[in-house]
């Protein structure tokens, strides 16, 4: 493969937000004339390098897997090739016409109906008109909706929507497809049947793909390359099973969190928290909704003697640490008589009830009615989506960040 | 890329368009340095416009039984309320029985210019889920509202030259005229929406500013009265107005009324070229950073 048949070709792309800009700048039209006038300026900026200096240059026909820890930029990248916004710094030399699908059903409008759907949705996507009249039977073939055509998508059951919001999408035919997370949710049969399609799109359409996701099966099965992203950094680029290699590393290296030189503790420190990870239901599994996690903490007593009756506790808290739950020896009827001068306490959490997200954990110890160590925010937990339901669907993220196992039937009204 | 002979024929006939010419090349830079929108790419995506357009058009009457109807019985409303108001209590009604049609057209005007305003003005925030989420020229979006500001013109037409020829009213020759003001109420009304548009997303009290600007805007311009009756002490006030030129000149093109000076006119076309030009500028200098700030 010649260097000229990139179909994308970043050099040096950055993007720097201003994290202070939306509770320190002006909100209104008023607050900015009166800033103006008194010459104030409100900005103490708090600058973030949401992606800092990234290269790369992916060949045209190629499936390409970019992959990364939630915050790690990729959706920033994402939104840059896909031109939704602009980098700070650097440029990226584009051949051919972009399409993106960084979410399902972008401007799906419930009083339409399926069939207006397709045809809105396609053209926010960027298919011009008799591209989706020639792919329409196959569209509505794909979703498997023929009999709902002519009715609002507001009667649609989820699955459904979703099938439909995917059909369009699947049928999307640019030079080059990014695609988000979006297939993270959406049951596994159909998640398939896309990704059949999107593998159908490179090998015999010689079409570029860049497929942003968690779930390593999807992206080692697809891709061929990827590149792995940390902090706004790349730090590997290649084939996709070294890459994925050295994800699975990093994750464990983050897993991982060093308390024992932190000083932002309290307690008596007889017996001192050493380190925490957390990780899936084995060593190296990510973290997902409805997969059992464990918490590993480590810890040491100052004496180096065993000690007794000592309460182990973890808080996990929201992304503004509000208090969701607490997990503790003290409930968990789970007592320690006797613990060793060093040792691990593992606690599972069995079907993690966490919607997709960043959470903190605060961890304390008790021994004998006084604290002895204190660590508010011990550590990170990063949850990447799974199927918690077992119908491959959550919630909208906006409806909270606890899940709950339930079901429901139906009596008739006599 | 190797491809097998096979898969090449199979899907051949499934491309959407030859591959002999060369895909376009497109660099993503930090700044655009362009001043004016790319009116080129816009073009490619006139069908978007249209979608966009058709959407609304649909939702409009669809989620209301009587919205065909509201949009025939509003101007009606309007202007004869403008006539009892105006006419009536105020005694402006020369009693030639044109009032209503008097009023009927200055309302019908002014709507072009807000309503094309207001559509351009919100058309950001109503689409902010979509801005987020795909890339296409944010033009699109304002320019889409102007699809459903001239099918409320066509009914408010079809109801006027219906009362005209009822009252006895002839058109003349001017109404030749008539898309030149409805074009120039479209380009002033568009301007000034670009602008509100990006300013409404940086600022919350835009958009609460606006409906309280208009309605001063319908009472400080010859809507529901002719030009004609102002008093002189006040007449040069109301011709720093642009719009007090498109009402004159609508009016003169549908019922013959005295026409606008050329005074009037540059000042109406200048203003609008100026607003044009300024939503124009600042919207695209906006667009740039416009997901980040949403």
């Amino acid at each position: 493969m010649s260097s000229d048949q990139f179909a994308l070709r970043a050099q040096g792309i950055g993007k720097q937000y201003d994290l202070s800009a939306h509770t320190s700048s002006a909100t209104t039209m008023a607050e900015a004339v009166v800033d103006r006038v008194r010459g104030r300026t409100r900005r103490d900026p708090q600058m973030l390098w949401a992606l800092d200096d990234v290269s790369f240059d992916i060949e045209a026909g190629a499936a390409y897997g970019i992959i990364g820890r939630n915050g790690a930029g990729k959706s920033t990248l994402l939104k840059i090739l896909s031109r939704i916004t602009r980098p700070t710094r650097g440029e990226v030399e584009v051949r051919g016409r972009v399409g993106s699908l960084l979410e399902v059903g972008t401007g799906f409008h419930p009083e339409l109906t399926g069939r207006e759907n397709i045809f809105l949705n396609g053209a926010i996507l960027g298919m011009r008109r008799r591209e989706i009249v020639r792919q329409f039977d196959a569209i509505v073939a794909f979703a498997e909706t023929e009999a709902f055509l002519d009715v609002p998508v507001k009667r649609y059951s989820s699955g459904m929507y979703v099938r439909l919001a995917f059909a369009v999408a699947a049928h999307l035919e640019p030079d080059i497809l990014i695609v988000d997370e979006v297939l993270a949710v959406g049951d596994a049969a159909f998640q398939k049947k896309c990704l059949g399609k999107m593998g159908d799109v490179t090998r015999q359409d010689g079409r570029t793909v860049l497929l942003v996701s968690h779930n390593l099966v999807a992206v080692t099965g697809l891709c061929s390359r990827a590149m792995l992203l940390d902090q706004g950094r790349l730090v590997s680029e290649g084939p996709v099973h070294t890459v994925a290699a050295d994800y699975m590393r990093s994750l464990e290296q983050h897993g991982a969190n060093d308390l024992a030189t932190r000083t932002d503790r309290s307690g008596t420190g007889k017996l001192k928290l050493t380190s925490v990870r957390v990780s899936g239901p084995t060593l190296h599994a990510p973290v997902q909704s409805g997969e059992d996690a464990v918490i590993s903490i480590g810890y040491e007593t100052a004496d180096g003697k065993p000690a007794r009756n000592v309460c182990f506790s973890c808080g996990i808290r929201g992304a503004f640490d509000e208090r969701l739950f607490h997990l503790s020896t003290a409930f968990a009827g789970e007592d320690f008589p006797v613990v060793p001068a060093t040792g691990v306490v593992h606690c599972r959490i069995a079907r993690l009830p966490l919607q997709p997200g960043s959470y903190r954990l605060a961890l304390f110890t008790m021994t004998a009615q006084e604290v002895t160590d204190y660590v508010p925010h011990a550590g990170g937990l990063d949850v990447e989506a799974g199927d918690f339901f077992g119908s491959g669907r959550l919630p909208p993220l906006d409806e909270g960040q606890l899940l709950v196992g339930h079901d429901w039937k139906i009596d008739s009204a006599e | 890329m190797c491809r097998s002979p096979a898969a090449l024929a199979g899907r051949a006939h499934d491309r959407p368009y030859p591959r002999t010419v060369p895909p376009q090349l497109y660099t993503i830079r930090p700044f655009n340095s362009r001043l004016l929108p790319d009116f080129r790419e816009l073009w490619r995506y006139r069908e978007l416009v249209w979608t966009f357009a058709a959407r609304d058009l649909r939702l409009r009457y669809r989620q209301t039984v009587l919205g065909v109807l509201w949009v025939v019985m509003q101007p009606i409303i309007a202007a004869g309320l403008f006539t009892f108001v105006f006419g009536k209590i105020a005694k402006l009604d020369d009693g030639d029985g044109r009032y209503f049609l008097l009023a009927f057209a200055g309302y019908a005007g002014f709507q072009v210019f807000q309503s094309t305003l207001a559509k351009a003005g919100s058309s950001l925030l109503a689409n902010a889920n979509v801005l987020t989420k795909v890339y296409f020229p944010r033009l699109v979006l304002p320019l889409s509202g102007i699809l459903s500001t001239l099918v409320d013109l066509g009914i408010a037409l079809v109801v006027f030259v219906g009362t005209a020829l009822l009252k006895g009213v002839t058109i003349g020759w001017a109404v030749l005229l008539f898309p030149c003001w409805v074009l120039l109420a479209l380009l002033l009304g568009l301007g000034a929406g670009l602008l509100v548009a990006a300013w409404s997303v940086r600022f919350r009290d835009v958009q609460h500013v606006l409906p309280f600007v208009m309605q001063l805007l319908v009472y400080a311009t010859p809507v529901g009265y002719a030009t004609s009756k102002v008093p002189a002490a006040f007449q040069k006030y109301l011709a720093m107005n642009p719009l007090t030129g498109l009402m004159d000149g609508i009016r003169w093109s549908l019922l013959g009324m005295h026409a606008p000076s050329v005074g009037a006119l540059v000042w109406l076309c200048s203003v609008t070229l100026f607003a044009l030009l300024a939503g124009l500028v600042v919207f695209n200098r906006f667009e740039q950073d416009l997901a980040d700030v949403i």
